[in-house]
């Protein structure tokens, strides 16, 4: 109590969360956070070859059935 | 229409043979022709949570190998009018059955019962192939840990790979008391991450543990889990009930409700 939101330790259950939001992105698709972090860099190259767009905003989604790429 | 319900999860010791037990006796209860199918060869374990582990004579590979009628093998259980069981074998290994055989058999049972409830070993092998081969619909039990909601969405991935009907969720062992403090996840959570349909939710309660000493699923008594199996039973005929909390039934509203209600 009384301690300032900036210093709030982060709950246990809030680092399971995040920690498994991660986790199952890559075991749902079978591949580490580095290959994906790997396609992605691919994905952005071969868009930037063909429309113009910024790679910075470039978001991509791993979902069971489909891949969705955001930009 | 007759329904097969696979209880699986993946992680072990999660609750997958108590959740079976419930639930089957649950729906007996209720007025439907139930049998339970132990599917775990090998490490047979729902006849000692159903109390009806001296009564076994045939098991689930005698069935399956014709070494008797499937009559032989069901079990009756006399406390509760409707409900079966088929034990697993102890001294075999789940190679002793096969898919084809399972869906067979869960075929042959359709025509007799309203339900038929299998409990699945943990694991993705070949125990769990025979255990979905004949199901209609999954129940995938789960807990609020990191390690049993990773099998979870595994096992979910596996089942929606093999084109289950339906799936649903049990988390299971739920602490108001550390979800309060943020020091376990809760519910919505769970249910935010494995993103799959809720279909009940327990929380830890010691009664499950006494009830299992006793070899008696708690499913009808007056305790918090029996509360929310019976929910869930409910939920499985097509009912629509709330979800089960313990702390909206310590607060004083609900308690004024329930006085007036009597009234």
């Amino acid at each position: 109590m009384g301690k300032l939101w900036l210093f709030r330790k982060k709950k246990s259950s809030e680092i399971a969360k995040d920690r498994l939001k991660i986790l199952l992105i890559s075991d749902r698709i079978d591949c580490s956070p580095e290959v994906m972090e790997m396609i992605k860099r691919d994905i952005a190259k071969i868009l930037c070859k063909y429309m113009q767009i910024d790679t910075s905003t470039l978001e991509l989604e791993f979902s069971r059935r489909k891949i969705n790429v955001f930009w | 229409m007759s329904e097969v319900i696979v209880v699986t999860s993946g992680k072990g010791g999660v609750g997958k043979t108590t959740t079976s037990a419930n639930i089957g006796t649950g729906l007996a209860v209720l007025g439907k022709k139930v049998v339970l199918i132990d599917t775990d060869i090998g490490l047979r374990n729902l006849d000692v949570v159903m109390g009806l582990e001296n009564r076994i004579v045939y098991n689930l590979v005698d069935v399956v190998e014709g070494n008797c009628r499937i009559k032989q093998a069901l079990i009756k259980d006399k406390r509760f009018p409707g409900l079966h069981l088929i034990p697993s074998a102890q001294t075999r290994d789940k190679s002793a059955v096969n898919p084809e055989q399972m869906k067979k058999l869960t075929e042959q049972l359709k025509e007799q019962f309203d339900y038929i409830i299998l409990d699945c070993p943990a694991g993705i092998e070949q125990g769990f192939k025979n255990a979905i081969a004949g199901a209609d619909r999954a129940i995938v039990v789960t807990t609020p840990e990191v390690s049993a909601i990773r099998d979870a969405d595994r096992i979910i991935g596996l089942l929606n790979a093999y084109e289950m009907g339906q799936i649903d969720l049990v988390v299971n062992r739920l602490r108001p008391d550390m979800i309060k403090r943020g020091d376990m996840m809760s519910v919505e959570d769970v249910v935010d991450i494995l993103s799959v349909h809720l279909l009940g939710a327990i929380y830890d309660d010691e009664n499950i543990v006494i009830s299992t000493n006793h070899g008696e699923p708690l499913v009808c008594s007056d305790t918090p889990a029996g509360k929310a199996f019976m929910n869930i039973c409910n939920r499985i005929l097509g009912q629509d009930v709330p979800l089960y909390s313990p702390e909206r039934e310590k607060s004083i509203w609900f308690r004024i409700n329930g006085i007036f209600q009597k009234l």
